[in-house]
C-alpha cells in the first residue's frame, strides 16, 4: 500500500506527518524540528536553501531568500496582494508572460508553483528520510478560503516537486480530523485558524461512522501573523523616525532585521509581559557611523496596536456561525489552530466569543500536518472509518448579462455537488454565447473571481430571451469544477472543466467582459415577473388603444396636455421596467398603470 | 412530436376513451379514419377499409394521436387502460377527461413518469430489481455485487421517494436522528469510500446518489427548508389522495366491495332473523362468520350475477371487513322507507318471499327463494346507499370533500340508475376541485421551480379545473409545451386561457405555441396575427411572425 503524507503548506511554517498505524504522527526534520520554516534561497553559488537553512542566512542575503510565498500563490500580477508585496519584500517580484507572477533569484526566475514546490520537496525528503522509503503521495492542506485559482497552483506546486497531490483539503478541516479522529466523538466544533497570513474559521459536525461534516467555512485571506508583525514594524518604524529622523523602510537589510524582530517580540510577548528589541547598527548614518535600535515592547502594547485585527477574526466567527445557523450555545468545542492563537489576547477573545474555553488538547502548529495524513491515509486505506464531508468555501457561478453574477451553487455546498439553471440569450439574433465561470461572492461578476471561459456556438437565430440555454456545474470529491452548457433546442453542447487560468490582468479580464458583452446570456425571467409582466402589459396595451382618443379629447387644454405626458411618462418607464425585466420596478409601476388607465377610460367616457 | 418512429402497417390504433370526439380540431378526413379505429384492426386493415392512400392514413393517425384519440398499444392483445367503469355515465365533471387522458398509453410522455411516481412511490421502501436492468450489475469494475446492488436500489429509486423514505427515517425525526441516518449512509456511498477505483458507470451514479441524500439531510435539517419541503409533500399526499379518489381506482373499488358484501351480509342476516334467531347485532356478525363457512358461496352467486342491479358485481372471495357499525334494525327499516321514495322498489314482491322458507315443500322452492334473496339484496342496497348517502352529506358539513366524492360515487355504483345522484355527485364534484384547486396550485408552482415539467402540467391542470383563471389555464399549456405532452390538453388550455382574457396577448402567443406544437400552422400564423394587433411593438411577436411566414418554423 502507497504511504501518502499529508503536508501543511503554511505562510511561515511547514510540516508533515503520517500515518503510523492508526495513529498520526508528525515527522522531525533533520535539525529535530517539527516544523520547517517556508523559506527558499539561492547562495551566491547558486545552491539552493530550504528551511532553518535558508532562515538563517536570510539577512545577509535577504534580496535572494524568499519567505511568505503562500501570499503569492495562484494570484494575478494586478492584484492588491502582489501590489503589496511588491512594496514590503526584500525579493524581487517581476510580471511573467501571462501577467503572473515570478520571483527573481539571482540569475533566475521562478514561478511561484516552483518556488513552493522546492517547500513540499523538503518536505517529502524529511519524510522520505524518517521511513526509509520514497514517498509519491500526499494530501497537502490550504486555507479554506483559497479559491480555485490557488488551489491549483498548490496541486501545481505538488506536481513539480514530484508529488502526487491526491487531495487538497482545507486547513481547519484538516484540524479537526486530527482532533477528533478515532475518537467516536458526536459533536458541533469551531476551528479558529489564524496562520501567518490567513485567517479561517469553520463549523464542523463530527458524529458516527467517522464522519466529519463541514457546515460553514469562511475567513479572510489577507489577514494573519504577519499583519500583527506589520504592526508592529509601523511602531517600531514611526518611534525611530521620531528619534533619528531616519526612515527604515528605505533599506532592505534593515527591514529583514525588524521583520525578524518584530516577530520574534510578537511570540515572546505570549509567555512574557514585556520584551526588548534590540537591532545594533541597524543603518547607517553617514560616515562609520551607524544607528541603533533599542526599543522595549509590553504586551498591552501589543494588544493596543492589533486590538481591531482581533475584532476582525471575531466578526468573521460570527458570521461564520450565521452561515451555519447555529448559535454559540449550539458549539461544543473550540480547536485553535496556527501560531497566532498562541497569544492570550487572542485566546481570550475566542473564549469570549464562544462563551467556553478553547480546547487545548491539540498542538497549534502540528494539528493541520496531522489531519492531512489522517486524510490521506483514509482515502487509500479502507480500514480507517472516516468520511470528510466538504464544501465549497466560495459561490459559483456565471456572468450574465450587465456584468451580473448569477450563482448557481452557494457558498457552502456539500460537494460533490451538481445544479443546474437555465439562461436565455441576451439579443436578437444571438448566435452564440460566452460562458465566463466565476467564483466569489458578489452580485457584481468583475469583483469575483474568473475560473474559465468557453462559447457555444450554433443557436438559432431568434429574438433575444427566446433560445434557452441550460448551464450545469459539478464539482467532484476532488473539487475539480465542470461546467456544462447546452442548447435546449438542437441538444447542441459544450463543456470544459475548469482549471487555474493562472495570471489574467485585470485588465485582461476587463478587456474579456467588454468583447464579450455580445456573448451575454440572460438570466431567464422568472414565473413571478412573467405575472407582474402581463399585468402591466395588459394596462399599457388598453392606454395605448385609448391614447388617440384622450389627445383629441383633452388635448386642447393645458391640463390635458399636462396629464398626457405624465401618461406617456408612466408608459415609458414601465416598459423600460419590462425590458429591463426588473420584477420589483415592474410592481411599483403597476399602480400608475392603472390608476392612468382608470383616468383614459373617465375621459373617454366623459367625452361620449 | 408524433409517433413516426414506428412506420410498421400492422401496429394497431385503440381508440382513447373518454376523449370527447365533438371537440377536437380535426378535418372530415381524419374523423373518417378514426370512424375506421376500432381496436382490432391494424393500420393495414385501415388502408384496405378507408381506400385512402398509405400516406393520408399514416398523417391523419398521426394528427390523431397527437390529440390523444387514439394510441397504439405496444401489443395488440393488450387491453387498453383506462377502460370505461362499470356502472359510470358519461355525466361526470371533465375531471374524467384528464383520468382518462392520463391513464392512455398514447400519451405516455406525460403520464407515464407521473403513473410512475404515483404508483411506485408507494412502493416505497422495497428496493425492487425491477426497476433496472440486472445487466447493469455485470459491469467490470472495482466494486463486489453487493455494493452494486445497493447502489442501483438507491440510484433508481432516487427520483420516487421523498427525503424521509430515502434516509429511512419517520416524519417525525429530530434533527439528530436525521444527522445519523444520512452518516450512516454516507459511511457507504461518499466516493471518498471508493478512492482511486475504477467505478465504471457507478461513478456518476454514486456521486448523484450522495447528491441527493446530502440534498435530503440539508432540507430535513433546517427547520425551514424542512417546513417548506414538509408543507409540499402534505400538498402533495392531499392532492395524490384527491387524484385516486376522483380517477376513483382502489379507494372506491374497494369501498364498493365492502359495500357490496354488507348488503350480502344483511341479506343473509334478515335470512337467519326469519327463522327466529334474535336480531342482535352482535349476532349478526357471528351469523355471517358462520354461514359463510358452509357451502355459501354458492348461494351468494346466484343472485349476484342474476341481480340486474349490480352488474358484474365481484363476489367477495374473503370474509368481508365487519360492516361499519350495524344500526339497530328500526333505525336501518326507516331509511329504508325514506329511500322508498327515491329508488324503485325491486320489481319481486317482497311478503311472500319473506313467507317462503317455511313452507319449503313446494317444487318452485328454488325460484321463490331466489326472488327472496333480490328482494332482501335490494332492500339491503338501498340501505347502504341511504348509509353513503349520509356519509357523504356528513363529510361535506366536516369540509371533507373528498370522502363525499367517494362516498356518492359508491352509492352512485350501488344504485346507477338515480339522476339525482348523478348530478349530486357531479356538483360535489366540482366543489372538491374548487377546495382542492390551491393546494394543487401550490403544489403546482414548486414543481414548476423544480423544473418538473409534466407534474407541473397535471397539478394546474387540477387547479385549473377547481379555479379556471386564465393565468392557470396558461401555465398548463406551457408547461405540457415544455414537457412535450399531450397537444390536445395543452390546446384546450390555451384556448381556455384566451377566451378568458381575449386581450391578454401573451396568451395568445402560448395559444399559437401550442397550435405550432401540434402542426396547425394556419391557427398558429391567425393566432400570432391576433396577438401582434393587441401588442403591435411586442419583438417577439413579430420574430414568430416573420419566420412563420418565412416557413423558417
Amino acid at each position: 500500500m502507497d504511504r501518502v503524507i499529508g503536508i501543511d503548506l503554511g505562510t511561515t511554517n511547514s510540516c508533515v506527518a503520517v500515518m503510523e498505524g492508526d495513529t498520526p504522527v508528525v515527522i522531525p526534520n533533520r535539525g529535530g524540528y517539527k516544523t520547517t520554516p517556508s523559506i527558499v534561497a539561492v547562495t551566491e553559488a547558486g545552491k539552493r536553501l530550504v528551511g532553518h537553512i535558508a532562515k538563517r542566512q536570510a539577512i545577509t542575503n535577504a534580496e535572494n531568500t524568499v519567505y511568505a510565498a503562500k501570499r503569492l500563490i495562484g494570484r494575478k500580477w494586478n492584484s492588491p496582494q502582489v501590489k503589496n508585496a511588491l512594496l514590503t519584500s526584500s525579493y524581487t517580484i517581476v510580471e511573467g508572460p501571462h501577467a503572473d507572477v515570478r520571483i527573481k533569484l539571482r540569475d533566475k526566475t521562478y514561478s511561484v508553483p516552483e518556488v513552493s514546490s522546492m517547500v513540499l520537496q523538503e518536505m517529502k525528503i524529511i519524510a522520505e528520510d524518517y521511513l526509509g522509503e520514497s514517498v509519491e503521495k500526499a494530501v497537502v492542506t490550504v486555507p479554506a478560503y483559497f479559491n480555485d485559482n490557488q488551489r491549483q497552483a498548490t496541486k501545481d506546486s505538488g506536481l513539480i516537486a514530484g508529488l502526487d497531490v491526491i487531495r487538497i483539503i482545507n486547513e481547519p478541516t484538516a484540524a479537526s480530523l486530527a482532533y477528533g479522529f478515532g475518537k467516536g466523538l458526536d459533536k458541533t466544533v469551531a476551528v479558529y485558524d489564524l496562520g501567518g497570513g490567513t485567517f479561517d474559521i469553520s463549523i464542523l459536525e463530527i458524529g458516527a461512522h467517522g464522519v466529519f461534516k463541514v457546515i460553514s467555512t469562511t475567513g479572510d485571506t489577507f489577514l494573519g501573523g504577519e499583519d500583527f508583525d506589520a504592526r508592529v514594524i509601523d511602531w517600531i518604524v514611526q518611534g525611530f523616525t521620531e528619534e533619528h529622523e531616519v526612515d527604515l523602510r528605505q533599506d532592505r537589510m534593515a527591514l529583514q532585521r525588524l521583520r525578524d524582530a518584530a516577530e520574534k517580540a510578537k511570540c515572546e510577548l505570549s509567555s512574557v509581559r514585556e520584551t526588548e528589541i534590540n537591532l545594533p547598527f541597524i543603518i547607517s548614518a553617514g560616515r562609520n557611523e551607524a544607528l541603533h535600535l533599542q526599543r522595549s515592547l509590553s504586551r498591552e502594547t501589543l494588544e493596543t496596536l492589533t486590538e481591531d485585527l482581533v475584532e476582525r477574526t471575531v466578526d468573521i466567527c460570527r458570521q461564520a456561525l450565521a452561515d451555519a445557523k447555529l448559535d454559540v450555545d449550539e458549539i461544543d468545542d473550540v480547536i485553535l489552530v496556527g501560531g497566532m492563537t498562541r497569544m492570550p489576547a487572542i485566546q481570550k477573545s475566542v473564549a469570549e466569543f464562544f462563551e467556553r474555553d478553547p480546547n487545548k488538547g491539540v498542538h497549534p502548529d502540528e494539528v493541520v500536518a496531522l489531519g492531512a495524513a489522517i486524510q490521506g491515509a483514509a482515502l487509500v486505506d479502507e480500514r480507517h472509518e472516516m468520511i470528510l464531508l466538504d464544501v465549497t468555501p466560495h459561490a459559483l457561478g456565471i456572468m450574465t448579462f450587465g456584468s451580473l453574477f448569477e450563482e448557481l451553487i452557494p457558498q457552502n455546498t456539500t460537494v460533490p455537488t451538481s445544479r443546474r439553471k437555465i439562461f436565455t440569450t441576451s439579443r436578437d439574433n444571438q448566435t452564440a454565447v460566452k460562458i465566463l465561470v466565476m467564483q466569489g461572492e458578489s452580485k457584481q461578476a468583475d469583483e469575483n473571481e474568473l475560473l474559465g471561459e468557453f462559447i457555444l456556438t450554433g443557436l438559432r437565430r431568434a429574438p433575444r430571451g427566446e433560445v434557452e440555454i441550460e448551464v450545469s456545474f459539478d464539482i467532484n470529491t476532488d473539487g475539480i469544477v465542470s461546467v456544462h452548457a447546452k442548447d435546449l433546442e438542437t441538444g447542441q453542447n459544450q463543456s470544459i472543466q475548469v482549471t487555474a487560468t493562472s495570471g489574467l490582468t485585470q485588465d485582461e479580464i476587463s478587456t474579456m467582459i467588454e468583447g464579450a458583452k455580445d456573448y451575454m446570456v440572460e438570466r431567464r425571467s422568472d414565473e413571478e415577473f412573467e405575472g407582474v409582466r402581463q399585468e402591466a402589459e395588459t394596462h399599457i396595451i388598453e392606454i395605448e388603444r385609448l391614447f388617440p382618443e384622450v389627445e383629441r379629447v383633452v388635448g386642447g387644454a393645458d391640463f390635458g396636455r399636462d396629464a398626457i405626458s405624465k401618461a406617456r411618462n408612466v408608459l415609458d418607464r414601465a416598459r423600460k421596467a419590462i425590458a429591463a425585466k426588473d420584477k420589483q420596478a415592474v410592481k411599483d409601476h403597476l399602480e400608475q398603470l392603472a390608476r392612468t388607465e382608470r383616468m383614459f377610460k373617465g375621459v373617454v367616457a366623459r367625452s361620449e | 412530436m408524433g409517433i413516426s418512429a414506428t412506420k410498421a402497417n400492422d401496429r394497431t390504433p385503440q381508440l382513447v376513451v373518454g376523449v370527447d370526439l365533438r371537440r377536437l380540431p380535426i378535418g372530415p378526413r381524419e374523423a373518417f379514419v378514426l370512424s375506421r379505429v376500432d381496436g382490432s384492426s391494424t393500420v393495414s386493415d385501415i388502408l384496405l377499409a378507408t381506400g385512402l392512400p398509405e400516406a393520408e392514413v399514416d398523417l391523419a393517425l398521426t394528427q390523431l394521436s397527437d390529440l390523444g384519440v387514439v394510441s397504439f398499444a405496444t401489443s395488440p392483445t393488450e387491453p387498453p387502460l383506462g377502460a370505461p367503469r362499470p356502472g359510470e355515465t358519461g355525466a361526470t365533471t371533465d375531471a374524467r377527461i384528464a383520468t382518462d387522458t392520463r391513464a392512455a398509453p398514447e400519451t405516455q410522455r406525460i403520464a407515464r413518469p407521473i403513473v410512475e411516481s404515483v404508483d411506485r412511490a408507494s412502493a416505497g421502501r422495497h428496493p425492487s430489481a425491477a426497476l433496472y436492468d440486472p445487466a447493469e450489475l455485470d459491469e467490470d469494475c472495482d466494486l463486489d455485487l453487493a455494493r452494486k446492488r445497493s447502489i442501483l436500489d438507491l440510484y433508481y429509486r432516487l427520483d420516487l421517494v421523498d427525503h424521509y423514505t430515502l434516509l429511512d427515517v419517520s416524519p417525525q425525526a429530530t434533527k439528530q436522528e436525521v444527522k445519523t441516518a444520512y452518516f450512516r449512509f454516507v459511511g457507504t456511498f461518499h466516493p471518498d469510500k471508493y478512492f482511486g477505483k475504477n467505478l465504471g458507470s457507478f461513478k456518476v451514479k454514486l456521486e448523484r446518489v450522495f447528491a441527493h441524500l446530502t440534498e435530503a439531510h440539508d432540507t430535513l435539517s433546517r427547520k425551514r427548508t424542512r417546513q417548506d419541503y414538509d408543507d409540499y409533500l402534505r400538498t402533495k399526499r392531499h392532492t395524490k389522495a384527491f387524484d385516486s379518489f376522483l380517477s376513483g381506482e382502489q379507494t372506491h373499488a374497494a369501498e364498493l366491495e365492502r359495500a357490496r358484501q354488507r348488503i350480502f351480509d344483511e341479506a343473509r342476516a334478515a335470512d337467519r332473523s326469519e327463522r327466529a334467531i334474535p336480531p342482535s347485532p352482535a349476532d349478526d356478525l357471528v351469523t355471517v362468520e358462520e354461514s359463510s363457512a358452509d357451502g355459501a358461496t354458492s348461494h351468494l352467486e346466484s343472485p349476484g350475477s342474476a341481480g340486474p342491479v349490480v352488474p358484474g358485481a365481484a363476489v367477495p372471495s374473503r370474509p368481508s371487513q365487519p360492516p361499519a357499525p350495524l344500526d339497530p334494525a328500526a333505525r336501518r327499516r326507516a331509511l329504508a322507507r325514506k329511500l322508498g321514495g327515491s329508488v324503485p322498489p325491486p320489481p319481486p314482491e317482497p311478503k311472500p318471499a319473506d313467507r317462503l322458507p317455511p313452507t319449503a315443500s313446494r317444487p318452485n322452492v328454488a325460484d321463490d327463494l331466489r326472488r327472496m334473496y333480490a328482494a332482501r339484496i335490494s332492500r339491503a342496497r338501498n340501505d347502504q346507499v341511504q348509509q353513503y348517502l349520509e356519509a357523504a352529506e356528513v363529510a361535506l358539513r366536516d369540509m371533507k370533500p373528498l370522502s363525499a366524492v367517494n362516498a356518492l360515487r359508491v352509492a352512485l355504483s350501488l344504485a346507477p340508475d338515480q339522476e339525482d345522484l348523478v348530478r349530486r355527485l357531479a356538483e360535489v364534484e366540482r366543489e372538491a376541485n374548487v377546495a382542492m384547486a390551491d393546494s394543487f396550485l401550490e403544489q403546482a408552482q414548486y414543481e414548476e421551480r423544480e423544473q418538473h415539467w409534466e407534474a407541473a402540467a397535471r397539478s394546474y391542470h387540477r387547479a385549473s379545473l377547481g379555479k379556471p383563471t386564465a393565468r392557470t389555464h396558461e401555465r398548463v399549456a406551457t408547461c405540457l409545451l415544455k414537457a412535450e405532452g399531450d397537444p390536445k390538453l395543452a390546446l384546450e388550455h390555451a384556448r381556455a386561457a384566451v377566451t378568458l382574457a381575449p386581450s391578454q396577448a401573451s396568451l395568445r402567443v402560448t395559444l399559437a405555441q401550442v397550435y405550432l406544437a401540434a402542426g396547425m400552422r394556419q391557427s398558429a400564423l391567425a393566432e400570432f396575427e391576433r396577438a401582434q394587433a393587441l401588442a403591435p411593438q411586442d419583438d417577439t411577436i413579430k420574430g414568430w411572425l416573420k419566420r412563420l411566414r418565412r416557413n423558417q418554423i
